[in-house]
């Protein structure tokens, strides 16, 4: 069920009627819930039902084993790794399985190939179930958590199953921690007007941002890097352009429709995006973009690799490979690992060459202005050279646009830069409010008649440019 | 003067450098009075829009049935001819060169093929409900209309008080029950169903800095579309699909256009007046294509026997 039809907005106003209904009866609010988000999962293919309950019930029941098993003795400690080892394994298995099966099999093939063997390996045909990367990594933080002692289990399978499917975020995240979702799904919660008024505005920004901007944006994106060569550097500089755009409307658009919806129904998700087009270099851009994932490597891969504990060569290990994991995450291809090393590799830069974090306040006047912009402007060029590399589908693709990108115009250029200023300033003057503000729920704090003038606006923009073919968003596939 | 509102909370410092989500303020009456306020002003975007596209709009079809409407219900003298018929009577009659060689009064009603003959029906009703009967109907289609059927929906278009369809006997004879509901939606919303055309005509105002207010389309004063320039390679086209057409088909004559074709001889008896049923212009190499020679002598057989049943027609 796409957030963007007219069968989600009906589900979700039947399933936010009865909620209210139910006010002060928690149980059956989460009984509601539960149901709704297995509707809601199984609108897709009802077989990914089994996946997401195998993974409930496996980390519900360690995750309580975790919890009876102590620390005292040798054989305890021994015991609980045996059980998150065990965790770990089964999510690992079942996301691995359905995610990247062929790819490996496919690449092991290759190499065999290589050195003049001749493999018969099966392909299959592998469904890939919706969302199967969000709420694997999500139940896999629940039971690291608890053997770190940083968590209690849930005695609940209930108030559990309805951590790991509640169906606002369970497709493409934010990646919730248990330690800040659960307590919000066990103790009953208070809608506050603040809340639901943000949770509105919320709702209100993300069909915007996925219907007029990132669908818009798509067709220039899609243009450029399905025959791009016919294009000239320029065109090729502004389908790049386009897709950031484009990957940055539709998964935030996401997240904004889903943070908004959790808002209505009284639950507070984490921030996943801080205008990363904002940052200023590679490390603060991962403070910025897709935050649940980065945050999520960082605590579950990169510190326990060492983080940068170690000598600076093992820091950078570490970096590339929660880069390079990071990455593939992302899907069983090798763009996405490309992908994830370039970033890896930008981040190891940086960090040689910027010996003082420079993410801290740009605004505190130890940046004068001009340099600030300038590096803005230049981690965004390094960022678009990465779209470049996650869009295309092939190593030919990839080294082709970037041997072309000398700024040469062609007759169409002109038309195209108009066509994505046309959608994309919009969003640049609204982010540029938000960044000076430093306040993302700026807008919703202007005067009255400017604020409800501007939400029309949005609306008419979202009834005349939202492209109304269902489109589906792009993290979806991860 | 700010343009933020009061807050009563200030708003805490961004931490590291990275922004922040405040909350606003915000009782029912505010998420109330805001909601239904943006939803008001969207509707007063909708009714802009639908006054705007009944003069403006970008979609050619919509335009010319908007504007022969128009053109007929403002008639003050009767004509001795009426030109009725889809886009090819629409720009291949010029009522002012019947006007200058046969020394009559002709207007040019033709709209758009998607009307077929129900509309030409509808056009000669109001118009024998004003004026005297004219000499002469010419009707020009082009061959594969008569296959076509009819969309009611289409009527949102013409340019009459909500219920006009009902005035007419062959409308109420095809209304079936939801015909209503979805002429409302296409007439009323034209943010939800014609968004392409706004589409259109704001993003070329923003980029091209055109006036919204100039679709480029005119008419002469007796309802000739004159063409500002040839295209050949559209007309090749067009005879390539005809003749496809000619092929795969042969001639039918839907049962929306049967039932009008049915009044139009009960018409032309009451009112004794002649109709030249005329196919439009062909292209000289389709003429010479067999199977289109054969749709043509089959559309002539099956039009000739409905025509010889009067002697009017």
């Amino acid at each position: 069920m796409l957030f963007n039809s007219v069968v989600f907005l009906q589900f979700f106003l039947i399933v936010y009627l009865l909620y209210i209904l139910l006010q002060q009866r928690l149980r059956l609010q989460n009984i509601l819930l539960l149901a709704a988000s297995y509707i809601f999962y199984g609108y897709w293919d009802w077989r990914f039902l089994f996946l997401i309950a195998i993974s409930t019930g496996v980390d519900y029941t360690i995750g309580l084993m975790l919890g009876r098993t102590g620390t005292q003795s040798r054989q305890e400690l021994v015991h609980r790794k045996i059980l998150l080892a065990m965790s770990v394994a089964v999510n690992l298995s079942i996301l691995g399985f359905f995610k990247y099966f062929n790819f490996f099999a496919e690449g092991f093939a290759g190499v065999l190939e290589l050195i003049g063997l001749t493999p018969n390996f099966v392909t299959l045909n592998v469904i890939l179930p919706v969302g199967i990367s969000f709420y694997t990594f999500q139940t896999m933080s629940y039971t690291i958590d608890i053997y770190r002692g940083k968590l209690e289990p849930t005695p609940s399978l209930l108030d559990f199953a309805v951590f790991v499917a509640f169906f606002p975020q369970l497709v493409a995240g934010p990646i919730e921690r248990a330690v800040n979702l659960l307590p919000q799904v066990q103790q009953p919660r208070r809608i506050r007007m603040g809340q639901v008024y943000a949770g509105l505005y919320l709702i209100l920004s993300g069909y915007f941002k996925k219907m007029v901007i990132a669908d818009n944006a798509a067709v220039i994106s899609d243009r450029v890097f399905n025959s791009y060569m016919d294009y000239s550097g320029l065109d090729i500089w502004i389908g790049v352009l386009a897709f950031a755009v484009q990957i940055y409307g539709d998964f935030s658009g996401y997240t904004d429709i889903a943070r908004g919806a959790a808002r209505l129904l009284g639950f507070e998700l984490m921030i996943n995006f801080r205008l990363p087009y904002f940052a200023l270099n590679p490390s603060d851009f991962w403070r910025r973009w897709h935050i649940s994932l980065s945050t999520w490597l960082r605590d579950y891969l990169y510190l326990p690799l060492g983080g940068n504990r170690g000598s600076s060569l093992q820091t950078y290990r570490n970096l590339a490979i929660t880069m390079l994991l990071g990455g593939l995450w992302h899907g069983a291809a090798w763009n996405f690992v490309l992908w994830g090393a370039y970033h890896g590799l930008i981040l190891i830069l940086y960090r040689i060459f910027e010996k003082k974090p420079a993410h801290l306040d740009p605004w505190s006047g130890r940046h004068p202005y001009p340099l600030v912009a300038i590096k803005m402007l230049g981690m965004f060029t390094l960022t678009l050279i990465g779209w470049l590399i996650f869009r295309s589908t092939s190593l030919p693709q990839i080294v082709y646009m970037l041997a072309n990108l000398a700024p040469v115009a062609s007759p169409q250029t002109a038309d195209m830069a108009a066509e994505l200023a046309f959608f994309a300033l919009p969003l640049l003057a609204v982010q540029l409010y938000q960044y000076i503000t430093d306040d993302l729920l700026i807008l919703t704090k202007l005067q009255s008649p400017l604020r409800v003038f501007l939400y029309s606006i949005g609306l008419l923009w979202i009834a005349v440019f939202g492209i109304r073919t269902l489109t589906e968003f792009i993290y979806f596939q991860f | 003067m700010s343009v933020l509102e009061t807050v009563k909370s200030k708003p805490s410092a961004a931490q590291d450098g990275l922004p922040q989500e405040i909350l606003p303020w915000a009782s029912p009456r505010k998420v109330l009075r805001d909601l239904l306020a943006a939803l008001l002003l969207l509707l007063v975007f909708n009714i802009a829009a639908y006054f705007f596209l009944g003069f403006y709009t970008s979609n050619y079809g919509f335009w010319v049935v908007k504007s022969k409407w128009r053109l007929l219900t403002s008639l003050e003298q009767p004509v001795d001819w009426l030109v009725l018929g889809d886009s090819s009577a629409n720009q291949g009659v010029m009522p002012s060169i019947l006007a200058q060689e046969g020394g009559k009064s002709a207007i040019n009603l033709g709209t758009i093929g998607d009307m077929i003959l129900v509309e030409k029906v509808m056009m000669l009703e109001y118009y024998l409900e004003h004026h005297p009967p004219p000499e002469k109907i010419i009707i020009v289609h082009v061959p594969d209309l008569w296959h076509r059927g009819f969309n009611p929906v289409l009527l949102s278009q013409i340019p009459r008080p909500w219920g006009y369809w009902q005035e007419h006997s062959i409308t109420a004879e095809l209304l079936v029950e939801d015909w209503e509901r979805d002429i409302f939606i296409e007439r009323y919303l034209p943010l939800y169903t014609q968004n392409r055309s706004l589409r259109q005509i704001i993003y070329t105002s923003m980029t091209n800095l055109r006036s919204p207010f100039n679709n480029g389309y005119r008419l002469d004063p007796y309802g000739y579309f004159p063409a500002e320039r040839s295209a050949p390679e559209r007309v090749v086209l067009g005879a390539q699909d005809y003749k496809r057409f000619a092929e795969e088909n042969s001639f039918q004559i839907s049962h929306q256009n049967r039932l009008a074709l049915e009044y139009l001889v009960k018409l032309a008896e009451e009112n004794q007046f002649d109709v030249y049923l005329v196919p439009s212009p062909a292209y000289e190499g389709l003429r010479h294509e067999q199977s289109f020679q054969n749709f043509l002598e089959e559309m002539h057989s099956e039009l000739s026997e409905i025509s010889t049943s009067s002697q009017y027609s």
